[in-house]
């Protein structure tokens, strides 16, 4: 196997919208900064094929108190309830910032001339999402970052954090050549986005019908954890919904109403297409669709019918920059009219909503890494702002910081070849999506949408099993074989932490449904942090303050 | 399955090998029509279908990802 050793002042893991922010700021107060991405950082990621809603407070749009945009920030499904409340006001006083950056670099962030704030709304309230054309984003985040002198090396699965007395070495495998690529970084910005495929997607046999980037399978969480640093919440989980089968986040920017087959409004926020609002239902009702299935009363239609073809041209239009242009080919194709036609919704598969803990600086809890976006769920706005944060803290940090030397790792690095080369040179053995829908299975049924501690003991035994069988059985036949069987590994890594993690919630809180502990209990409003002890797992709960 | 290639069409560049995310795409033989080597992969994001220079690429939506609509 071929090693390659890079040095840098910061490693940006992760060439996404907060990985690319990180890069071009730490670029920007001085240090050479590389981004690995496991795929091509012009198209990966969520946000690979754009996105239209951006949270943000603008003070010529909203006024001078940014409370009530704070206020919906906390009630928002980006997160806000388990976050301090420093973190929450940086995000919302920054943000406006990075809208002005972005607009400055060429990404449309108004429409038609002015500052658009529509969908995610409730009336009477405060509108936080800034319309914005995403569509091409990432090629401009691309160009920007290279403008600056950051070196991008697409195709690499960076797969291991290695935490020496301190210095951080950090491995990738390139992911169609025989690489392995050793980093010896400064500073090292965590941002893989979300960890999906940990649950089943909403279409049997079809595991990539999900719908957040299937490719995003939590290595950086599993590799902050193996460095030492805090992972938070990875027990509680969240759902996305949208039409049925056809698993696209978006939800946001359809102009129509929820209705049941009757035709009667599930939600009370809108009767009719509403551009402004959307309909909040399924935002808020999480369980909306199962609850009306469940009942027999389902399904619940996405009904636009009514809608101006002005506002149906719109609506369009912002699906399109939302990643969503793959669905409007297909409507087209199958000739079904959403003017006419009302179309099922429903919540697709689960994810982890928590992950790495990082603070309002981008500082995880250990000394030189840092994290930002998806690591712990933000949407764009949060992702971009915190990015941006996040490579300036580790831009300066690696002003002082010495170069660690990969040759004290060694022992480790020739552990994690090894596992590699065994993996590609078994005979026989179950290949990664064998092992994948296995834990799947796993997990839908012992830490799915219901848990009890004897649901979840008995999981966590069927876990480790399965953890064992991965670590000393699995095939890979190439290497793509080889990138995906590195994320299966950290996806059952992760698992174990989740079962733990779900055991010592004893409450019921955001897609972490205890069956024997069934409410709220406000006493646990808190972090639940889970780190790397000298003999497993350690837990401890962090209080939050607002 | 899911990305279809118009072998007529196809100019041999390689932009779809280089954007797809799902790394469903391989260029085993250099100049010649990339093979969707990894079609159970492909989210369906359409993004070989942007970058296409000469519009080659259609996706074929699985059965399964059917909408449903009244
Ligand atoms: C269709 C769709 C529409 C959406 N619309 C909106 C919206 O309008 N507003 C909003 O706020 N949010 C929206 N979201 C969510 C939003 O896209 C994400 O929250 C956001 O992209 C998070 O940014 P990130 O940088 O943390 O992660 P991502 O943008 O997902 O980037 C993660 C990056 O890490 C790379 N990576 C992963 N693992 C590795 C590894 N092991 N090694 C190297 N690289 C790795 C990936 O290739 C990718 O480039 C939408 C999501 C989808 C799917």
């Amino acid at each position: 196997m071929k090693e390659e050793i890079i040095q840098t002042d910061v490693l940006c893991v992760g060439g996404g919208i907060a990985g690319l922010m990180a890069a071009i700021r730490a670029s920007e107060v001085g240090a050479k900064v590389i981004v690995a991405d496991k795929a091509n950082t012009v198209r990966s990621g969520s946000a690979g094929l754009g996105n239209d809603h951006f949270r943000c407070y603008i003070p010529e749009v909203h006024g001078p108190d940014m409370k009530p945009n704070l206020e919906s920030l906390v009630r928002s499904q980006v997160g806000g309830p388990m976050r301090q409340g420093v973190f929450l006001r940086t995000w919302v006083e920054k943000s406006f910032d990075i809208v002005k950056l972005w607009e400055s670099w060429g990404i449309p962030m108004r429409y038609e001339g002015r500052y658009e704030f529509a969908g995610h709304g409730l009336p009477g309230r405060i509108l936080a999402s800034l319309k914005y054309a995403g569509k091409d984003q990432k090629s401009v985040l691309t160009r920007e970052a290279r403008k600056r002198g950051v070196t991008v090396i697409n195709r690499v699965m960076m797969f291991d954090l290695i935490n020496h007395n301190g210095n951080l070495v950090a491995l990738g495998i390139d992911t169609r050549n025989d690489r392995l690529l050793v980093f010896e970084a400064k500073s090292v910005v965590l941002g893989t986005g979300l960890c999906t495929r940990l649950y089943p997607s909403p279409t049997p046999g079809h595991m990539f019908n999900i719908a957040y980037s299937p490719n995003n399978t939590g290595d950086g969480r599993a590799m902050a954890y193996r460095a030492g640093a805090a992972l938070a919440n990875i027990e509680l989980t969240m759902r996305w919904a949208g039409p049925k089968y056809f698993a696209r986040c978006g939800k946001g920017t359809w102009i129509g109403v929820l209705r049941d087959p009757e035709g009667k409004p599930i939600g009370p926020f809108v009767t009719k297409p509403d551009r402004k609002l959307g309909d909040m239902a399924a935002d808020i009702w999480h369980s909306a669709f199962e609850d009306f299935a469940k009942s027999g009363k389902g399904p619940v239609y996405m009904d636009c019918s009514g809608i101006s073809e002005e506002d149906y041209q719109y609506m369009r239009h912002w699906l399109e920059h939302e990643g969503n242009a793959s669905f409007l080919d297909y409507l087209e194709e199958e000739k079904i009219d959403l003017k006419e036609r009302p179309v099922e919704f429903s919540t697709y598969e689960m994810h982890l909503s928590g992950g790495v803990y990082y603070n309002e600086k981008g500082e995880t809890s250990v000394r030189g890494l840092y994290a930002a976006g998806d690591e712990l769920f933000g949407g764009i706005s949060g992702a971009a702002t915190f990015g941006w944060i996040a490579g300036d803290s580790a831009g300066s940090y690696s002003r002082n910081a010495a170069l660690p030397d990969a040759e004290e790792a060694r022992s480790h690095i020739e552990a994690k070849k090894q596992e590699i080369r065994q993996m590609l040179g078994r005979a026989r053995g179950p290949a990664w999506k064998e092992a994948n829908t296995a834990l799947q299975q796993i997990m839908q049924e012992y830490a799915g949408p219901i848990r009890s501690e004897t649901l979840l003991n008995a999981g966590l035994t069927h876990v480790r099993r399965l953890k064992e069988k991965v670590r000393t059985t699995l095939v890979a036949k190439d290497r793509h074989d080889l990138a995906r069987s590195l994320e299966v590994i950290n996806l059952v890594d992760l698992a174990e932490l989740l079962f733990l993690a779900a055991l010592e919630r004893k409450e019921t809180r955001a897609g972490h449904v205890r069956v024997d502990y069934p409410f709220t209990n406000p006493l646990l409003d808190k972090l639940l942090l889970v780190r790397k002890g000298d003999e497993g797992p350690v837990m401890e709960w962090k209080a939050l303050q607002r | 399955m899911p990305p279809l290639i118009d072998e007529n069409m196809c100019t041999h560049c390689g932009a779809c090998v280089d954007v797809c995310q799902s790394d469903v795409f391989s260029m085993r033989v250099e100049d010649t029509v990339p093979d969707a080597t990894y079609a159970d992969d492909c989210w369906h994001c359409g993004a070989c279908v942007m970058e296409c220079p000469v519009q080659a690429i259609t996706l074929r939506i699985p059965l399964p990802m059917m909408v449903c609509y009244k």
